[in-house]
């Protein structure tokens, strides 16, 4: 057996990645700076660094590789940012949670959770009382602000390809929230108020669109996008907090589910969202 | 081979565009229920045909040149126009003679002002706001000398509230009910003894409640009983046949607010305040999403430092902390002496 080669991975210059982490880091600075983003640059760097370390650490381990870490500095970085806590360890470990799940939870060869989102569920759950998700108004309370984030995040998610699954996210969230609203769960501007907060801006500009974990085609992700939508929408009219990260988890949970399914169909597919796919598709064509 | 490709192109267009025209049409029926059963911020119903005049919120203009030409004739200038009615006179003439040191006169001079007008909320705030800072001021005196025992002069030491119960026996008007309520809740900001304040808000919260069957929309007693029960600690032992229902501060207040959107004519501060006040409830009553929103519509409102600096303290809070990190607030800002709660100048500045 002959031993594997090291392998230096650095993300291209059109990987859209680099254009979120980009983007991610633009926010921060202007919401340190500016805005009032009011966390702690400790912790912010505590999330960073362990991300950043572990996922290079777990790389070379598993698979030999050195790596330019861009998906763990996305991930530390949303963490920071998305996380409260007066403990700086919750951010260490809600990064190491983030990054292993990334390592340790895989169908076939891909990881199907969305680390950030798998490290804040962890984190919110884990560590009840000790970890929260920070509180949605930290723009200072200006709504022109919240506006203009909404329109620089569209923008991004079009540079992204990822303009179809954002905007069926919000599509969703807003017929969600009118319907809660038409239920009897309070009025518009509480329905629709959290669309201003960082919260939200972060959920859908950050984490949602990461191209590693969203779908490979615009009517998956159009429907990947309702979908979180709903389930955000249900949990919100039963009184849960965190029903952002909840919905995606909780959906990041069925995909390995769509394998067994595609097993039994003679469906071979590395990629989970592809399998999901061709699943509900009921076609056994490859998905370009 | 090459004719079924534009078909099934054109048909998935198609499929698209009705796709797109049954979301828009879901997505209008929703917003028309939405609007009809919800509204726009959930308060509770302003009753029907409520005017100015039984909310408060009339002549809110007129209130504010009669303060300011208060303040101006006090401070030895002249005010322009320049009331002439001898109770306004009386009372700018008593506000002097207690900025000039005269205080024993001035208070008789500002008592007698407004047993000529009762119910003039501008006469009526001016005499409880100066007998409140007189009492301060003769407290702090006590406690710099560390003395047990607290030397109110005598003239002092039944003011404000004696002069109020008077008067609103004598004139029982909502203003002069409003007065005395306040000065209860002036004695529980002077006085932050757990003994004191009980009995203090209690009595307040009875009167501003009797004043409200008579009156429902009268706003400054709703926001008078929505901060009287804000204020209540929660975690404390309250006189339990006195307690409030946990919500009972987020609906006084939010009738309030309710009331206020639909007569209008408040100035931004006031109104900025109270959604402030109203979010504070409903942190008080764990519904901290919804206090977000109300503090964020104060902001909105008001874009002024201080209220800025105030919404701002307030979104750092986690929700697992908000509860004391809003009683400490309220701490703070009970302990504001120089802007006590139950100044009614806010309603005209």
């Amino acid at each position: 057996m002959s031993e594997r080669q090291l392998k230096l991975v650095v993300p291209k210059l059109r990987d859209p990645r680099l254009m979120l982490a980009l983007g991610l880091t633009t926010w921060t600075v202007l919401g340190q700076t500016l805005l009032y983003f009011n966390r702690d640059l400790l912790q912010i760097g505590v999330a960073l660094a362990s991300a950043c370390l572990l996922d290079m650490l777990l790389a070379f381990v598993f698979h030999r590789q050195v790596l330019v870490p861009i998906s763990a500095y996305i991930s530390g970085l949303s963490l920071g940012i998305l996380i409260a806590s007066n403990d700086w360890r919750v951010y260490m470990l809600a990064s190491a949670w983030c990054v292993a799940s990334k390592y340790l939870l895989r169908s076939s060869d891909r990881h199907f959770f969305n680390p950030s989102n798998f490290g804040i569920v962890a984190a919110v759950v884990l560590l009840r009382n000790v970890a929260t998700v920070a509180p949605g108004s930290q723009w200072g309370g200006e709504w022109r602000v919240a506006l203009l984030i909404l329109g620089l995040g569209l923008l991004m998610m079009r540079r992204v390809n990822r303009l179809d699954l954002v905007l069926a996210w919000l599509g969703g969230y807003v017929a969600m929230s009118m319907l809660r609203v038409a239920l009897g769960q309070g009025g518009l501007v509480f329905a629709l108020g959290p669309m201003t907060g960082a919260e939200f801006a972060l959920f859908t500009f950050s984490m949602i669109p990461d191209p590693k974990t969203s779908p490979p085609t615009a009517g998956a992700r159009i429907v990947w996008g309702l979908a979180i939508a709903v389930l955000d929408g249900v949990l919100r009219f039963l009184g849960i907090r965190y029903s952002m990260f909840y919905a995606l988890f909780a959906l990041c949970a069925v995909l390995p589910l769509f394998r067994l399914v595609a097993a039994a169909r003679g469906v071979h597919e590395p990629d989970p969202w592809r399998v999901a796919v061709r699943v509900l598709r009921r076609n056994s064509e490859p998905v370009r | 081979m090459n004719a079924t490709v534009p078909a099934a192109t054109g048909m998935r267009t198609r499929r698209t565009r009705r796709f797109i025209l049954a979301g828009a049409v879901v997505m209008a029926i929703l917003v028309v229920l939405a609007v009809w059963r919800g509204g726009l911020l959930d308060l509770p119903a302003a009753p029907r045909g409520v005017t100015a005049g039984q909310a408060g919120l009339a002549n809110l203009r007129e209130l504010g040149l009669r303060a300011r030409a208060l303040e101006s004739l006090a401070n030895g200038h002249s005010a322009e126009p320049s009331p002439s009615d001898s109770a306004f006179t009386r009372a700018a003439a008593g506000l002097a003679a207690v900025r000039r040191g005269d205080a024993e006169h001035g208070v008789s001079l500002l008592r007698g002002g407004l047993t000529l007008a009762p119910g003039d909320l501008v006469l009526g705030n001016a005499y409880r706001m100066a007998v409140f800072q007189l009492r301060r001021a003769h407290l702090t005196d006590v406690r710099g000398r560390e003395s047990l025992v607290a030397r109110v002069p005598v003239w002092l030491e039944r003011e404000p509230l004696a002069t109020l119960e008077q008067l609103h026996t004598a004139n029982p008007q909502r203003e002069t009910a409003l007065q005395l309520a306040l000065a209860w809740v002036d004695e529980l900001i002077l006085f932050s003894a757990l003994e004191i304040k009980a009995p203090a808000s209690v009595e307040s919260v009875k009167l501003l409640s009797e004043l409200l069957q008579r009156e429902p929309a009268y706003v400054p007693a709703l926001y008078g009983r929505g901060l009287n029960y804000l204020h209540r600690p929660s975690r404390l032992v309250w006189p339990e046949a006195r307690k409030a229902a946990p919500d009972a501060a987020s609906r006084d207040l939010g009738l309030a607010v309710a009331i206020g959107r639909r007569i209008g004519g408040g100035s931004p501060e006031l109104v900025a305040t109270l959604a402030l006040t109203l979010g504070d409830a409903l942190a008080k009553e764990g519904r901290p999403d919804r206090a977000r929103s109300w503090w964020q519509i104060a902001a909105n409102t008001h874009r002024e430092p201080a209220l800025l600096a105030a919404t701002r303290r307030r979104f750092a809070w986690r929700d697992d902390e908000m509860l004391d990190r809003l009683e400490a607030e309220m701490g703070i800002r009970m302990a504001d002496l120089d802007h006590p709660l139950t100044d009614l100048s806010i309603m005209w500045r």
